[in-house]
């Protein structure tokens, strides 16, 4: 079932061009590895679903409507960041979300244990890992039809890095539509089911991870890393 | 509404500490106007003068200070990521901060009052007594009058901070939205006073003129002009405001959070 429509999208900031007519579907069940070098547009697209950028041509549809109250209602965004004020402590942060979402408290709790988190620690005292962790566990345990994941891995140690994928692919459900941002392509590219390559605004590639695989006999990394 | 009340009440529990660093703030430099007046050698009712000045000053500086925290709120806290990423018209971030505004103000204002008419008591000179029946029998009219133009006059300026962050796109906008706030708030009185001379009517509620002469050495003294309110100028007071909210939620619709 198509959840995500994208037609004709351009992007512009006054003279600079970052999306250039980005045509794109996505089905429920899908998970998307979205690569690109810094600058490629990764994060002007996610950021454009979110509803946090207006496209500057061309039309977004969440679930048949545009980007708006409902849609954010059913989009789940991992920004790149720290999106709370940092006088919250871990159980606020959660407060939050229950407040204004649909939120699972269960899975938040087991994600908390599963990173090791403390639900009385402040923001202030949490290091970078840390706080990826607690982003991707409050945006994970939202009940989203899309996550948006923007480059949830960066500035996170390997050994991390295999905790974070584990937990993404543990809590993904089948009826959402999950798209992963990131340069770090080795780490994303087991668990995603179709890549796209975004190069210069520009869609360089959108296929199925296995059929690249099998047709091109070489890793997306090293795909990516030809291309570009 | 529940959305209204749950993401004023997170501002609040975020600024609970500010709060109180400001209450206690204000408390100790009142007391402290107060203790160090007191202890000079000075004509009582030209002391409660003073006190009443430099708390009218106070007053002053507090609602500025209101301001600019709430302008910078705007720009800091509901215009980011975590804000735009809820499910929340703008109206409910809209509301959210008239709300937060007014509490801000209202709780400094009845903090203020209340220590000023404190300290004159304490007085008990003509001058207090002056002042106390003055404010009491307008103190209701001057005190809406007040809120009123505050609100305009802040909305007005959160206009300019929402539309920076308007897309390339509507640069044209956020140019004309630039150019019609500063040009009101620098020509409002003359405004005013053309339309008033094309519809004279007046309300029938008027602020008679306060002036208080204090003789000794040097005569010193308050005064305060009267005011009268005319219909015209009320009229396009909530014209205005009607239109500042109409646009303050168009642009919130409008704005990108770049970050």
């Amino acid at each position: 079932m198509e959840i995500l429509k994208i037609s004709n999208l351009y992007k512009d900031y006054g003279k600079k061009l970052t999306l250039k007519n980005i045509n794109l579907s996505f089905n429920l069940g899908e998970i998307v590895g979205l690569y690109g070098p810094n600058g490629s547009g990764k994060t002007t697209f996610l950021k454009i679903v979110a509803g946090l950028l207006k496209p500057s041509k061309g039309k977004v549809l969440v679930d048949g409507k545009e980007v708006g109250v409902y849609s954010k209602s059913i989009i789940s965004y991992l920004p790149d960041r720290n999106i709370f004020p940092l006088w919250m402590k871990i159980k606020d942060t959660y407060k939050f979300y229950r407040d204004f979402f649909d939120f699972d408290d269960k899975k938040f709790k087991n994600l908390l244990d599963f990173f090791s988190l403390k639900e009385d620690l402040s923001l202030k005292a949490l290091s970078k890992g840390d706080m990826e962790k607690l982003l991707l566990s409050l945006s994970l345990s939202r009940k989203a039809k899309i996550y948006l994941l923007d480059e949830p891995l960066s500035g996170i140690d390997p050994s991390t890095r295999d905790k974070i994928i584990t937990s993404i692919l543990k809590n993904y459900h089948e009826e959402s539509l999950m798209i992963i941002a990131t340069h770090l392509i080795n780490e994303i590219e087991t668990i995603a089911d179709r890549t796209i390559f975004l190069y210069q605004g520009e869609i360089a590639l959108d296929e199925n991870t296995e059929k690249i695989r099998e047709q091109k006999k070489i890793s997306i990394n090293e795909l990516f890393k030809s291309m570009f | 509404m529940r959305n209204v009340i749950n993401i004023v009440k997170y501002e609040i529990l975020g600024k609970k500490n500010a709060y109180l660093i400001s209450l206690l703030t204000l408390i100790g430099l009142v007391f402290a106007i107060y203790a160090r007046l007191n202890s000079t050698v000075m004509n009582r009712d030209e002391l409660s003068l003073i006190i009443f000045v430099l708390l009218f000053v106070v007053f002053l500086v507090g609602i500025i200070l209101i301001a600019i925290s709430n302008l910078m709120d705007i720009n800091s806290k509901d215009l980011n990521y975590l804000s735009f990423t809820l499910p929340l018209k703008p109206s409910v971030l809209f509301l959210k901060r008239m709300i937060i505004y007014l509490i801000e103000l209202l709780s400094f204002l009845i903090v203020i009052i209340f220590l000023t008419f404190f300290i004159l008591r304490l007085y008990n000179t003509s001058f207090s007594h002056a002042v106390i029946n003055y404010f009491s029998s307008y103190g209701a009219i001057l005190f809406l009058d007040f809120l009123f133009g505050n609100v305009i006059a802040f909305f007005l300026v959160s206009l300019m901070i929402i539309a920076k962050k308007l897309p390339y796109e509507n640069r044209i906008l956020k140019i004309i939205i630039y150019i019609g706030c500063i040009l009101y708030l620098l020509y409002k009185g003359h405004l005013n006073n053309f339309l008033i001379k094309i519809f004279p009517q007046k309300l029938p509620i008027f602020i008679p003129a306060f002036d208080y002469k204090i003789s000794g050495k040097l005569e010193t003294g308050f005064s305060a002009p009267k005011i009268e309110y005319f219909v015209v100028e009320v009229i396009l007071r909530i014209l205005v405001l009607a239109i500042i909210i109409f646009l303050y939620n168009r642009l919130l619709n409008k704005v990108e959070i770049r970050g």
